[in-house]
């Protein structure tokens, strides 16, 4: 392993190339993750940004080779992590990366932790399960607390004694425990209300500039994105349809879909009577469309956009769209 | 910071307690709990000090006052072979409420195992076992406890196997149904993510949150096995005469039910006195186990 180490030394620490996971269900492939291409660095900030349904956590979950075991195949693709697939490891080696190389955060704090166990021991148990038996789980769960801004002498109450942004907090504590490398965030925020919202991103924000952790942020919030992204992919239908610097996402949104999404933020500046969305649905993941996943729903589709699968062009230097006609489409746009 | 928050943590012990005493002490906020409770910690402690403090042999006859209602000597009265029948519930105590404990016992544990395996794999693991449950579920309850015993033969220990068989697929199905549908939480996910193995996540976070209906059931089903023991004593299997079993001696007294109503009222009062304890208990358990209904 420690060969591998060196001789990868120039390899992302996170590198995930051509996923495709697909679910069974009632006998029809349902595609989740079509070819997933990215990368992360260490300390650095992905956000994977699409609506419900694109398969943003799909892809976090084969990170950590959490997704149910039935009816549920990475049917192609590679994880590397730190130069090691993922994907392969014996499950012994898995165990090292779970929880502790990686952690996850999920999504609604009100369903993420144990309602019959102590919230302290739940920090505990992760301490406990990649300890080596000499590290002092309870203190460090206490110390965890702490961190996220919560007194240690809560370590013995029950989840329903605390409100909602103090539950999110033990779940970022129960992520944090073991300093992973690697975060993923899904929607971590997406179950709180505003201010919450801020306290919580600034806290991960700044733990994680404490430890250089690299995060991959799940969201449909494009405001948190512009809050704490590095980069931004841009996921529609289980693909990336445009990958980025946030810079360049924001300044210069080329995809017609990531257009659409921009478009459909209410300016606050104007008073606007109607939102603006996107036309139409996703596709349905069981019958994906020929072509590009987005045409159906696209102003600018024209032939060629159903054919085949669309390769995905660089526009300018590392920023990345998935659209057959996006050089015609910005001449049209100016 | 570390050794600071080390030291706030060496200043506030005091707010730890264990599990136990925590239900303890919800379960003591519940006034009809506790009361099943003292009346049942009574029941067993008689039962246990029963061979001291009766005042006759549960097996001694005394013709002369054969079927003789209560008087001071007797406080129950005599059956129908002169035995004093206070005494014989006392002592008899010891089988009925053992019989019930021990059966109930038997059937949660192993409806504990059987009904997490299949709920939490579910598929075909849970298909087959599932299924063979039917197969065990299809046969009337007392019949299979007949069949049983028949088999093993009368005494304490195969009364109980035939007493604990039937309950275990009403268990098992009750946990899986609770562990279908606890499995799906997130949190079960959240375990996975930081590496907890299936035994943990089954043992540490699905049972914790499954098992209050099991034990509710499991308080009650101690009751409903005593009077099913009643049953089998009353065909002749299950514990044999002259052992003092509450079932047994409402059984064996009926036919005196007329002319000697007390043969059956006290034997027939204690199981009903256990009964409406563990009921009362049960509910209570079930509500200090309960961390999310504590107020």
């Amino acid at each position: 392993m420690s060969e591998n180490k060196t001789e990868n030394k120039n390899m992302p620490f996170l590198s995930i190339k051509d996923l495709k996971v697909e679910y069974m269900s009632d006998g029809q492939a349902v595609h989740a993750v079509n070819g997933v291409s990215l990368t992360l660095e260490r300390g650095k900030t992905l956000g994977l940004v699409g609506e419900t349904g694109a398969g943003k956590t799909t892809i976090a979950k084969s990170i950590l080779r959490i997704l149910p075991d039935i009816g549920c195949h990475i049917r192609q693709g590679e994880i590397c992590l730190d130069g090691d697939n993922v994907l392969t490891l014996p499950e012994h080696d898995m165990r090292k990366i779970r929880g502790n190389k990686v952690s996850m955060i999920f999504q609604d704090p009100m369903t993420a932790l144990n309602p019959v166990q102590r919230v302290g021991e739940q920090i505990a148990e992760v301490v406990q399960l990649h300890s080596d038996g000499k590290t002092d789980s309870e203190a460090r769960a206490k110390e965890m607390l702490e961190i996220v801004g919560i007194p240690a002498e809560r370590y013995y109450e029950y989840p329903h004694q605390f409100s909602g942004g103090m539950k999110q907090r033990v779940v970022i504590a129960i992520a944090l425990a073991c300093n992973p490398d690697l975060l993923l965030a899904d929607e971590p925020t997406t179950a709180l209300d505003v201010t919450i919202q801020a306290q919580v991103m600034d806290l991960i924000g700044e733990l994680q500039k404490k430890y250089n952790t690299a995060m991959l942020l799940i969201t449909h919030d494009m405001g948190v994105v512009a809050q704490v992204c590095d980069d931004v992919a841009v996921i529609y239908a289980g693909n990336i349809v445009e990958y980025g610097t946030k810079e360049q996402i924001f300044d210069h949104p080329s995809h017609p879909y990531t257009v659409g999404l921009f478009g459909a933020i209410p300016d606050m500046n104007e008073d606007e009577i109607w939102l603006h969305p996107i036309d139409g649905l996703p596709p349905d993941p069981t019958d994906l469309p020929q072509g590009c996943a987005f045409s159906p729903r696209c102003k600018y589709a024209g032939e060629e956009c159903q054919k085949g699968p669309i390769a995905i062009y660089e526009t300018a230097d590392g920023h990345h769209c998935r659209c057959c006609r996006v050089d015609e489409i910005r001449k049209q746009e100016g | 910071m570390m050794a600071g928050i080390a030291e706030k943590a060496a200043v506030k012990p005091h707010k730890k307690q264990t599990e136990f005493a925590r239900v303890m002490k919800q379960l003591r906020k519940n006034k009809v709990a506790m009361a099943g409770l003292i009346v049942m910690a009574a029941e067993c402690l008689l039962a246990l000090l029963s061979p001291w403090i009766i005042p006759y042999d549960y097996t001694a006859m005394d013709m002369a006052n054969c079927l003789k209602g209560p008087t001071a000597a007797h406080l129950f009265g005599c059956d129908d072979m002169g035995r004093d029948i206070f005494s014989r519930v006392l002592y008899g105590g010891r089988f009925s409420i053992s019989i019930g404990i021990i059966a109930v016992s038997i059937s949660t544990v192993f409806g504990i195992m059987i009904g997490s395996v299949a709920g939490y794999f579910g598929g075909q693991v849970d298909n087959v076992i599932m299924r063979l449950l039917d197969i065990i579920q299809a046969i009337p309850g007392m019949l299979l406890m007949i069949v049983i015993s028949a088999v093993l033969g009368p005494g304490f220990i195969n009364t109980v196997i035939a007493l604990s068989v039937g309950s275990i697929p009403g268990m098992a199905r009750m946990l899986r149904a609770q562990m279908m549908k606890e499995r799906d939480n997130e949190y079960i996910e959240a375990a996975q993510s930081i590496n907890c193995g299936r035994v943990r996540i089954i043992v540490n976070h699905l049972i914790p949150n499954c098992i209050s209906p099991l034990i509710v059931q499991a308080t009650m089903g101690v009751a409903q096995t005593i009077t099913m023991a009643a049953g089998l004593s009353f065909i002749g299997l299950g514990v044999q005469p002259p052992t003092p079993e509450w079932g047994a001696m409402l059984s064996g007294s009926r036919q005196f039910m007329r002319q000697a109503p007390h043969l059956v009222i006290f034997p027939g009062l204690a199981i009903a006195v256990t009964v409406l304890a563990l009921n009362l208990l049960g509910d209570g358990l079930r509500d200090a186990l309960d961390p999310k209904l504590k107020n």
